[in-house]
C-alpha cells in the first residue's frame, strides 16, 4: 500500500461515525513517521491527518488545544510568535510527527529529565474508543484528579486503544528551555538496527561497555541509543538492567516476525489485555502491533 | 446528604466466618481488628461529617497478606478498601457497613535509596515526609507535598494523585511516580516499571495514579527523587483586597517566570492561622500570599525583586522577607496548619478543591464569596494559587439540623462556577464519595461508561472501594455492580 491510500476525515465526528460501523480492523496512524516501529498492521489505514488546526490557545496560561493530526511545526511556529515552547521535545524520526502520534507512542525528548515526557504535559484529550464514541477526559487546567487520569492512561498506546482526535496541553516559555543534545546520534541512526533503551543511570556504563555496536547515550545516561547491523537481543539485556528497550529502526522482514516491543511479563500483559478490552473490546484498532495476542 | 450503597446483608451475616478466615490468612490474631472500640477508629477520613464503622479491618505487614485478603474478598464476594492514614478529604477512606478495611499503615519502611539514579523504593504505609526526610542527607528530597505530609501516605498519595504546595514548579504526584508493586483484586501481585523513566507501551502508571485505589491495591512505590535547591526563601505580602491579590498571582503567572509556590489566603484563614499558629501574619489585610523562590543566592535576589515589584504593583500594602531558615519555616507553618486553624474557628468546614484557569482568579473569588453570601456560610480561601487549584472552606455548625445539605449545595454552585470557568471539580483531593455526584458536571454519560468500563474489568464485582467516584443510580449502587453481590465460594 502507498501512503495515499489511508483514509482520512475532516471531522471527528464523521471518523467516529467510520469507526462506529467498521466490520474489520483498521491500522490507526498520525503522520507515519513511527511506521517502522511495531509488528506491521495488515488492515486498511485511518490517519488523523485530516484533523487539524489550533482549537484554543491562551498564551497568558501557557495552555495550548489542537486537533490530533496538527504538525508539531505548525504548533511551534505558533508557540514561537508568543516565544513559547512544546516543553517535551519528542525524537522527529526525521520528519513531522503530528501532535496525537506524539502522545499516542509517548517518547520522551532530549529534555525529558527536566521536562517531562510528553504524557507529563498532557492536560486533556478527545478520542474515539474502539466502540465509536466520541468522548473527552481531563481539561485544560493544570491540576486535574476529576475521574481516572484517561488521557495518561492512553499515552504510549499506539493507537491500539483510542485514537485520540484532539489535545491539550501545557506549553513554556522559551526562557525555561535548556539544550541537551545527544553527541554521536547520527552514526548510530545509520544502523540498521536502532534499539532505543530507558534504564536506571547507574546501569548505563556496564551496558555500554558490554555492548560492541555503536551507542549515543541522553539524560545522563539514563537513555542509550543502540546500533547495529545486525539483529541483537537488546530486551534481553534491558531487562537484565531494570529498564526497557524499543527498537525504533529495522528492516520490515525482522520486525514482521519478532517485533520490536519489549517483552512484559504475564502479569503486565494481563493488565494490557485489560485496558484493551476496555476500550476497544472488539479489537479494531492496530491489532497486535505491540504484541502477538492484543 | 450523599446516599451510600447499602450494605450486603448476606456479607453482614457472614461477618464471623469471614473474621475466622482472614485472621487465618494473615497468621496473627493481632492484625485482625473485630472490637467495635477499635472499629471505630476507622469510621471516617478526613471528610469527617460521614461515618460509618466498618465491619472489620485487616492490617497487613506483608504484599502478600495484601494478595491474599483481595483475592479472599474477590473470591467470597466481600467489599474491602485499602486505607492509608486516612486523610482523604474527599471521603476516599469512608468505608461501608459491610467493608473490610485493608489497613496498609504497618508497611512503613523504606526498601532502598539509590543516589545516582536518585530513586526511593518505599511501602505504600510510609508517610510523604518520611521519604524526604531519608533522603535529606544525600541533598534530595521527594518534590509533591500535600499540607498533610506528616500524616498522609505516599500510597493515598499514589490513589488520589495528590498536589501540594510546591507543584506549581514540580508538578504533582503522577508525575514523579516510576514503579508501583501492584496487587490485583484476584490477588495477582505485579510489579510495574521500575528505576527507568517511562513504560515499554501502555502507561499502566497514568492509569493506576489518580484512579482512587479502585483498580487495585498499591504496597510498594518507586519514586522520583530531586536535588534540593541550595536554598529558597518565601515572601509575604498583604493586600487590601483579596481580588488584588488574585490579580496578582494571574500577573505573575503571566509572565512565565513561575515561582516554586503561590500560596493565597483570604482574611477569615489568615485571622484562623495567626491566632492558631502566631506565624505573624498580617491580620489587618484582606489577603496574603505567599511566594516562594529558589536557587542560589543570587537567583534568589534576583527573583524576590521580580516578585515584591509585581506585588506592590498590584496593591500590596506589607511585604515581609524570610530573612533566614526560622523565620521561612514559620511562614510556612502557618500555611500548612491551616486547616486545622480553621477547625478551630469553626465547629465543622468542607473543603472544596475546584480548580481554574489562573486567569480567571479574581473573577471567581468574587463569585465564591457572593454564593457564601447568599447562603449565609462564612467562606475560608486558603489555596495552591499558581496553578488555579482553590480551596474555598465553608464554615458551618453540624449541631444545626439540615445544615449539611445547605452546605452542600452552596459547594456544589462553587464548583460548577469553576468548571463554567474552564476549570474542574477537583484539583488534588479527588472525587471519594464528595463529588461523585458532581462528576456529571465535567463528564457526558458515555464518557463516565468509558471509565467505569475500566474499573469493571480490573474488579468485575465491584467490590474494590465500591460507591466512590461514580454517582450512584437510582438503586443506589454504581451501575455496573452485580446486585445482589455474586458470592463464588
Ligand atoms: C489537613 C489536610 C491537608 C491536606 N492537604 C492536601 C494537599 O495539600 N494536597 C493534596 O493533594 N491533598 C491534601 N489532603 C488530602 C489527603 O491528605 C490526600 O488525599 C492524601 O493523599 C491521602 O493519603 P492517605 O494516606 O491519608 O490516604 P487515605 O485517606 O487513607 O486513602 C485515600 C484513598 O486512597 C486509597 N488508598 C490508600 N492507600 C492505598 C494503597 N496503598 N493502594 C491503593 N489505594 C490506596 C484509599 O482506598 C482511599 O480511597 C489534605 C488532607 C488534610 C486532612
Amino acid at each position: 500500500m502507498t501512503q495515499t491510500d489511508a483514509l482520512t476525515f475532516d471531522t471527528p465526528e464523521a471518523m467516529a461515525a467510520f469507526i462506529r460501523d467498521l466490520d474489520h480492523p483498521i491500522a490507526v496512524e498520525g503522520a507515519g513517521t513511527k511506521a517502522g516501529i511495531g509488528f506491521p498492521v495488515d488492515a486498511p489505514r485511518l490517519s488523523t491527518t485530516g484533523l487539524t488546526g489550533i482549537t484554543y490557545f491562551e498564551p497568558k496560561e501557557f495552555v495550548l488545544g489542537a486537533m490530533a493530526g496538527t504538525r508539531l511545526s505548525v504548533l511551534e511556529a505558533a508557540l514561537a510568535e508568543h516565544d513559547l515552547i512544546l516543553p517535551f521535545d519528542p525524537p522527529r524520526f526525521g520528519a513531522d510527527p503530528t501532535l496525537g502520534g506524539v502522545m499516542a507512542t509517548n517518547i520522551g525528548g532530549a529534555e525529558r529529565e527536566s521536562m517531562g515526557a510528553p504524557r507529563d504535559n498532557l492536560l486533556g484529550a478527545q478520542y474515539i474508543n474502539g466502540k465509536g464514541e466520541l468522548l473527552k477526559a481531563g481539561g485544560r487546567v493544570v491540576k486535574n484528579v476529576s475521574g481516572y487520569d484517561i488521557p495518561r492512561g492512553l499515552s504510549g498506546s499506539w493507537g491500539t486503544l483510542a485514537v485520540f482526535t484532539e489535545l491539550t496541553v501545557k506549553v513554556l516559555p522559551k526562557a525555561r528551555a535548556v539544550d541537551q543534545h545527544a553527541d554521536g546520534l547520527e552514526p548510530v541512526w545509520a544502523q540498521d538496527f536502532v534499539w532505543r533503551v530507558s534504564l536506571p543511570r547507574d546501569q548505563a556504563k556496564a551496558l555500554t561497555q558490554a555492548w560492541t555496536g555503536l551507542a549515543a547515550q541522553q539524560w545522563d545516561g539514563a537513555l542509550l541509543w543502540l546500533g547495529a547491523d545486525a539483529p541483537q537481543d537488546v530486551h534481553a539485556m534491558a531487562a537484565r538492567a531494570g529498564g526497557h528497550a524499543l527498537l525504533v529502526q529495522s528492516p520490515a522482514s525482522h520486525r514482521a516476525t519478532d517485533g520490536c516491543f519489549q517483552p512484559l511479563d504475564a502479569g503486565n500483559i494481563t493488565l494490557h489485555r485489560l485496558l484493551k478490552n476496555a476500550f476497544d473490546p472488539d479489537r479494531r484498532f492496530n491489532p497486535e502491533r505491540l504484541y502477538r495476542g492484543l | 446528604m450523599l446516599n451510600m450503597p447499602s450494605p450486603s446483608a448476606d456479607v453482614l451475616a457472614r461477618r464471623d466466618t469471614i473474621a475466622r478466615d482472614l485472621r487465618e490468612l494473615l497468621g496473627d490474631e493481632e492484625l485482625l481488628i473485630t472490637s467495635s472500640n477499635e472499629l471505630k477508629g476507622y469510621e471516617t477520613d478526613g471528610l469527617a461529617c460521614y461515618r460509618t464503622v466498618p465491619m472489620l479491618v485487616a492490617l497487613a505487614e506483608t504484599t502478600e497478606q495484601v494478595a491474599a485478603v483481595l483475592k479472599y474478598c474477590n473470591d467470597n464476594g466481600v467489599p474491602v478498601m485499602a486505607r492509608g492514614a486516612g486523610t482523604s478529604l474527599a471521603g476516599g477512606a469512608l468505608p461501608q457497613l459491610d467493608t473490610v478495611v485493608l489497613g496498609l499503615s504497618k508497611m512503613n519502611e523504606i526498601l532502598d535509596v539509590n543516589t545516582e539514579n536518585q530513586t526511593a523504593r518505599v511501602q505504600a504505609g510510609v508517610t510523604n515526609k518520611n521519604i524526604s526526610v531519608a533522603v535529606d542527607d544525600l541533598g534530595l528530597f521527594y518534590a509533591p507535598d500535600p499540607s498533610s505530609q506528616i500524616a498522609c501516605t505516599i500510597g493515598g498519595n499514589v490513589a488520589m494523585n495528590s498536589g501540594g504546595a510546591h507543584c506549581l514548579k514540580y508538578g504533582v504526584t503522577t508525575n514523579h511516580i516510576l514503579g508501583v508493586k501492584f496487587v490485583t483484586m484476584q490477588g495477582e501481585i505485579i510489579d510495574i516499571g521500575g528505576e527507568a523513566f517511562d513504560l515499554p507501551s501502555y502507561d499502566l502508571l497514568g492509569m493506576i495514579v489518580g484512579a482512587e485505589g479502585q483498580l487495585g491495591v498499591v504496597t510498594e512505590v518507586t519514586v522520583r527523587l530531586m536535588e534540593k535547591p541550595e536554598d529558597a526563601r518565601p515572601l509575604l505580602a498583604g493586600f487590601d483586597s483579596a481580588l488584588d491579590a488574585g490579580a496578582c498571582v494571574a500577573a505573575i503567572m503571566a509572565t512565565g517566570r513561575t515561582p516554586v509556590a503561590i500560596e493565597f489566603m483570604d482574611r477569615p484563614a489568615i485571622i484562623a492561622c495567626e491566632r492558631f499558629t502566631g506565624a505573624g501574619y498580617p491580620v489587618e489585610a484582606q489577603a496574603l500570599l505567599i511566594i516562594e523562590v529558589e536557587g542560589n543566592e543570587e537567583e534568589i535576589r534576583e527573583e524576590l525583586e521580580f516578585v515584591e515589584g509585581m506585588a506592590r504593583a498590584h496593591g500590596a500594602v506589607s511585604i515581609r522577607v524570610a530573612e533566614d531558615f526560622a523565620s521561612a519555616e514559620n511562614i510556612w507553618k502557618g500555611r500548612k496548619s491551616a486547616f486545622g486553624a480553621v477547625g478551630q474557628i469553626s465547629p465543622d468546614y468542607l473543603c472544596m478543591d475546584g480548580t481554574i484557569p489562573v486567569t480567571k482568579l479574581p473573577e471567581v473569588l468574587e463569585q465564591v464569596y457572593a454564593i457564601g453570601e447568599r447562603y449565609g456560610f462564612e467562606i475560608a480561601n486558603i489555596f495552591h494559587a499558581g496553578d488555579g487549584n482553590m480551596h474555598p472552606l465553608i464554615m458551618y455548625d453540624s449541631h444545626q439540623p439540615g445544615v449539611l445539605d445547605e452546605v452542600e449545595a452552596c459547594g456544589a454552585e462553587i464548583l460548577k462556577a469553576c468548571v463554567d470557568a474552564g476549570g474542574c471539580i477537583t484539583g488534588e483531593h479527588g472525587v471519594g464519595i464528595e463529588k461523585r455526584d458532581h462528576m456529571p458536571l465535567m463528564f457526558t454519560p458515555a464518557e463516565l461508561d468509558q471509565m467505569k468500563a475500566v474499573k469493571r474489568q480490573f474488579d468485575p464485582q465491584w467490590l474494590l472501594n465500591g460507591g466512590k467516584v461514580f454517582p450512584l443510580d437510582e438503586v443506589g449502587i454504581p451501575a455496573g455492580q452485580i446486585a445482589p453481590r455474586a458470592v463464588a465460594a
